[in-house]
């Protein structure tokens, strides 16, 4: 007595062997791709395909031997979560039921049904005494349906999956509106498939390239994959940025002066340079660099003063530094090094003055002390270096752009991986 | 392109504007004009703690 | 084995099982009825459709030490799809049911107890089951997972009922974590009940299974 019934398709007039007969619903047509129901004697089309998808990595009506079964083929399906693509076969033996051949990311998996159900406590499940930890939970769209299978199934068929782990072994759990159905999937190398089946290497599923945005991608929750590019234009608009602020503040040109500072006096006023602002309006940096002092400071006031209209544009800057030694031991603070950055500087020629005062720390030196290296000479004193130029750098403005551009896909990721 | 990514382009291009034209004009808000009320006239030292 | 002949057309009748009344004809699809020695024609038999179950009538079972032997098969068929319930009678003279869905096995015995569950009484008056209605039987809780509207579509072999076309039965089947199965039948003569597990094949230690073209019965179950 023959198992077999011979159905033909009502799409396409192909002849098509139902090879679980008795058990099998739906039978997507081998030729034309159709989806038949087959549940009753007589065959009734469901939907009308015109081309039978034939990329699969085994194709249905293969035979082989795992796990000292013999096993067909009788259907496969491709299916999707999010980017991942992957590959499901149905494995039947009239005397051992059905199985499942998983092909995902290059690898395989073999499932069996689950007729016990798992203990489902929250994020985890116990099944035969050993916990399996929640991985992914998503949904599952059916996307390709060929050959046979015992269940009511078409494209675009929708079911939420989760995937709970031990180890390399899974406990997959499909949920539709009907039933619930749990299978246990186990690893199974690729070379032990190769022996079973002809597998069309080039009909894999790919590997997922590496991607550094991969970990933003595959986070749960999240349909969108375009975080990794919101990064990368954000960073390109950065460099778009800082050649804005280099490029568009010339021309520099500087003017270099100096000045001596007796520590604890009054302040002097220097005049430290001239310049000229060629531009309608350009920032202006003053520089200063001074000699190794301790535990000093030195107050400037800058003024740019306008040769023609002798307005003022004033501007204020600080050298200082310090040491000491505490409980921590012995530290340090400040540096023998300012910059001062004017905004908004008219087009003229302007000549720099500082108005310099210095004093030390925790005290003054006591007035009228000698410098025993120069006896002859005012009280201690500190020289300072000063070069202005036009143009200049504003790390302010750089750090606030890049903050506000990386502020939306930096939210976007730690909402991803708040919890 | 995502309408989500599409918002983000363009924050991204106004951002860039905004500092081509702040540069342009000489602009920004993180210039040393202003003596800090907190620096002017008061002691001053080392702020280690 | 006691054999008789087909009032229809003459053909060997062998009788599997002199406790049940109907038996079908396998050359005519005659439904026979039994009775004090009289053989008598009740109607046909729709042919039953091709398929591929490895049991067949003669196909005998060994579970927890009880062995039982098939004796006749009812096909019945859904919106979905259709199944075969194998009944088995066992050594020890109890009925059992193996129903086989999804390449699975579902063997039961017949647990009238069930019956006087509130939820089942109701059912049974001709009401509605509930989906996710949970019960408990010889002290196992099981929940309703499976309500179908089934139609008979044929019939071999020693049957207790009638098989004839139009018969009809709801069937809700209760299943649990641990694997146990109850299936409660309503019918034209009534509710029964029958409590027992879901397991493969080779938990049912089958002898006599039917050699299926193209397919190499395994070692284990050969």
């Amino acid at each position: 007595m023959t198992g077999a019934r011979a159905v033909t398709c009502p799409s396409c007039g192909g002849s098509i062997e139902i090879r679980a007969a008795g058990y099998t619903v739906t039978l997507g047509c081998r030729y034309c791709g159709s989806l038949l129901d087959v549940a009753n004697e007589d065959v009734r089309l469901i939907t009308a395909y015109r081309r039978a998808a034939k990329n699969f990595a085994i194709a249905p009506g293969a035979r082989g031997t795992l796990f000292d079964v013999e096993w067909e083929v009788i259907g496969a399906l491709r299916r999707r979560s999010g980017s991942a693509i992957w590959q499901e076969f149905l494995l039947f033996n009239p005397y051992s039921g059905y199985r499942w051949l998983v092909a995902s990311d290059g690898e395989w998996q073999f499932g069996t049904m689950l007729l016990d159900r798992p203990e489902d406590d929250g994020l985890a499940v116990s099944w035969r005494g050993r916990s399996f930890a929640l991985e992914d939970d998503a949904e599952i769209e059916t996307t390709t349906v060929i050959g046979e299978f015992y269940w009511r199934t078409a494209r675009g068929d929708k079911v939420q999956g989760a995937t709970f782990a031990n180890g390399r072994e899974q406990l997959s759990r499909e949920t539709t509106a009907d039933e619930v159905t749990w299978t246990q999937l186990i690893p199974i190398t690729a070379e032990w498939v190769s022996e079973a089946f002809k597998v069309e290497q080039r009909h894999m599923p790919r590997p997922p390239r590496p991607d550094l945005t991969e970990g933003f991608r595959k986070a749960p929750g999240m349909a969108e994959d375009d975080l990794g590019k919101m990064f990368l234009v954000a960073l390109a608009s950065l460099g778009l940025i800082l050649m804005a602020q280099v490029f568009l503040s010339g021309p520099r040109v500087c003017s270099d002066g100096r000045a001596t500072i007796e520590v604890g006096a009054a302040t002097s006023t220097h005049r430290i340079g001239t310049l000229e602002v060629r531009r309608p309006w350009q920032l202006v940096t003053i520089a200063v660099d001074s000699d190794s002092f301790t535990n000093r400071w030195v107050d400037l006031d800058y003024s740019l003063v306008n040769r023609r209209t002798q307005q003022s544009i004033d501007a204020y800057g600080i050298v200082e530094y310090y040491t000491g030694t505490d409980s921590d031991g012995p530290w340090s603070e400040g540096e023998h090094h300012a910059e001062t950055l004017i905004a908004r500087v008219p087009r003229g020629t302007y000549d720099v003055f500082v108005d310099a005062g210095s004093h030390g720390w925790p005290t003054d030196p006591p007035p009228g002390s000698i410098d025993p290296a120069n006896p002859w000479g005012p009280g201690e004193t500190v020289a300072l270096w000063f070069r202005s130029c036009t143009g200049g750098f504003s790390w302010g403005m750089f750090w606030l752009m890049a903050a506000l551009l990386f502020s939306v896909p930096g939210l976007i990721l730690w909402w991803r991986h708040r919890d | 392109m995502s309408k989500r990514m599409t918002l983000f382009t363009i924050w991204c291009a106004l951002l860039v504007a905004v500092s081509a034209l702040s540069s342009w004009f000489a602009w920004t808000p993180f210039s040393d004009e202003e003596r800090s009320s907190s620096s002017s006239g008061y002691y001053r030292g080392p702020t280690h703690k | 084995m006691q054999s008789l002949n087909c009032p229809s057309c003459g053909a060997a009748l062998p009788v599997r099982d002199p406790g049940l009344p109907y038996s079908t004809c396998a050359y005519c699809q005659t439904l026979v009825r039994r009775e004090a020695g009289k053989l008598e024609s009740v109607g046909t038999v729709a042919a039953l459709p091709a398929d591929v179950s490895p049991i067949q009538i003669g196909t005998t079972i060994a579970r927890e030490g009880m062995a039982a032997t098939v004796v006749g098969r009812v096909r019945w068929g859904w919106s979905d799809g259709s199944w075969n319930e194998w009944f088995l009678r066992a050594a020890d003279g109890r009925q059992l049911w193996l129903g086989e869905a999804m390449g699975m096995y579902m063997l039961t015995s017949e647990y009238s107890a069930v019956l006087e569950i509130p939820a089942i009484q109701n059912f049974a008056e001709g009401n509605p089951m509930a989906r996710d209605c949970t019960v408990k039987a010889a002290g196992k809780w099981l929940t309703a997972s499976d309500i179908k509207e089934a139609g008979c579509l044929g019939s071999e072999g020693d049957l207790p009922f009638p098989t004839l076309p139009g018969r009809t039965m709801t069937n809700v089947d209760f299943r649990n974590a641990a694997g146990d199965a109850l299936s409660v039948q309503r019918d034209a003569d009534g509710t029964t009940a029958w409590l027992g597990v879901w397991t493969d094949l080779a938990g049912l230690k089958p002898g006599n299974l039917r050699q299926i073209e193209g397919w190499t019965m395994p070692r284990a179950l050969a």
